[in-house]
């Protein structure tokens, strides 16, 4: 008979306990940060969603703005004269009236051209779809026009737009700092910088203005505005940086992983 | 009856009530295991109540169609995909497998080999299904049902395949491993069945909505 060995028992039990224990603790550890990871990825994916939809809604809405005021002060006027001109042609001198017909003709064909670019700036996604370059170079032109300002834009050969959504975003973002810039800066020059390296965009945009205190816009209205744009750049994995002085302007810039 | 037999019963009955409730809350798996749960049932009151010295051929018996139950449940809680088709064919082939084994080796083996290769199988089964758990609307996954079942039956496997060592713990000590074996089965069946309290419990708290 053999003669019993309960050390050596209890020996194999702990070890083979011990490690079926961490196996199993090992694989269900791995489950859980696994499902935390593909969690905090849904989330990630919701608000990108969410931001995506906000900013398409403040294009348009800013698009609709732009196109209000182009119709008041721009075409409006243009309409207006040329009314004015074909109301003052008298029949009885013919080579005046010639001429004011001409200039008629001259204000109808700009108020058409300006109709023209103006329905092109209603197709926000078409203006995005020639390229983030392209659209921003358009706002650009728009500030130009208004005869405002000078503005200086720069911008590098940028690859293919991976995502729409992505170049929405950062539209947005490029049209928030510049309706910023009109309504609160009192600015006379602004510069807009794109600049690609290493698969990151980065967008630096700076003015001559009145500048502001950084600290103590925080939690107030006009602080939600730099605020939104953080939070549209963080949602794109970036990083903003503000850098701006009580009268001695503003620089906004943001680096973004791209495309 | 002990009472560690009275708190194992009154587990497998609570966990048997709310699988039930569970399954009126709307979500189909738990039926397969209410049934489970009542075969269970079954099985251990016929264990506890017997007077007959052997009754290893109730666990015999009841071994293959825990397998098939199990099995069902994942089909029915797991995601779609080429696992689910291999383990759809699993089933008959277990069913013939374990009741071959339990033929050679006698009816009344218990632990027996049968027994530690379904263990094997349900730990990878489970394991699948910890890592395919889809909780809807970025949920938490422990919320989900099934991270508590496949917890549960990771755990109590695991376990069992542990005492796979059993017929040779016998040869070199049969008290002591004995003892062991009781010590190591208590625990993992309170466990067991309180994971699938809480499992159940996640339905029927209304934490996880489910389409009837």
């Amino acid at each position: 008979m053999r003669s019993e060995r309960p050390l050596e028992i209890h020996l194999i039990v702990i070890l083979i306990s011990v490690f079926f224990i961490l196996l199993i603790a090992i694989i269900i550890v791995t489950a859980l940060f696994y499902h935390s990871k593909k969690r905090l990825h849904a989330i990630e994916v919701a608000n990108f969603g969410e931001i995506l939809l906000q900013s398409q809604l403040e294009v348009k809405e800013q698009t609709l703005r732009t196109v209000g005021t182009d119709l008041h002060d721009n075409i409006g006027q243009l309409l207006s004269l040329t009314a004015l001109m074909l109301g003052s042609i008298e029949a009885g001198d013919w080579k005046l009236a010639r001429d004011k017909i001409d200039s008629a003709i001259d204000l109808t064909n700009e108020s058409l051209a300006e109709l023209r670019s103006l329905g092109k700036l209603i197709h926000g996604e078409q203006l995005l779809a020639m390229g983030l370059d392209e659209a921003v170079r358009k706002a650009a032109e728009r500030i130009i026009k208004s005869g405002k300002y000078e503005v200086n834009y720069r911008c590098a050969d940028l690859p293919s737009p991976g995502s729409n959504g992505k170049d929405l975003i950062i539209y947005r973002v490029i049209q928030e700092i510049l309706a910023n810039i009109i309504k609160h800066a009192c600015a006379t020059t602004i510069d807009i910088g794109i600049d690609y390296q290493d698969n990151h965009l980065q967008v630096k945009i700076s003015d001559d203005g009145l500048g502001f205190d950084p600290p103590a816009l925080t939690g107030t209205q006009k602080g939600m505005g730099l605020f939104n744009i953080q939070k549209r750049v963080a949602a794109l994995n970036g990083q903003t940086g503000i850098s701006a002085v009580p009268e001695g302007g503003t620089a906004i810039n943001f680096v973004i992983p791209y495309p | 009856m002990k009472i560690y037999a009275f708190v194992y019963l009154g587990l497998i009955v609570l966990s048997l009530v709310l699988a039930c409730w569970s399954y009126k809350k709307g979500y189909r798996p738990s039926l397969y295991l209410a049934i489970l749960l009542s075969l269970t049932l079954l099985t251990e009151l016929y264990v506890a109540t017997s007077k007959a010295r052997s009754f290893g051929w109730a666990y015999h018996l009841y071994n293959p169609f825990e397998y098939a139950l199990l099995c069902v449940y994942f089909l029915k809680a797991g995601p779609d995909g080429r696992f689910k088709t291999l383990i759809q064919y699993s089933i008959p082939l277990y069913f013939v497998f374990s009741l071959t084994v339990s033929f050679l080796n006698g009816f009344r083996s218990i632990p027996a080999f049968n027994i530690t290769v379904e263990n094997i199988l349900l730990l990878a089964i489970f394991s699948y299904l910890l890592f395919k758990l889809d909780p809807p609307g970025a949920g938490k996954v422990y919320a989900h049902p099934d991270f508590w079942v496949a917890v549960a039956f990771m755990i109590f496997s695991g376990g069992v395949v542990m005492l796979g060592l059993y017929p040779y713990l016998l040869t070199i000590g049969p008290q002591a491993a004995r003892k062991l074996f009781g010590m190591v089965m208590a625990p993992l069946n309170i466990w067991l069945y309180m994971c699938l309290c809480i499992g159940s419990l996640c339905v029927v708290k209304g934490r996880w909505k489910f389409i009837s």
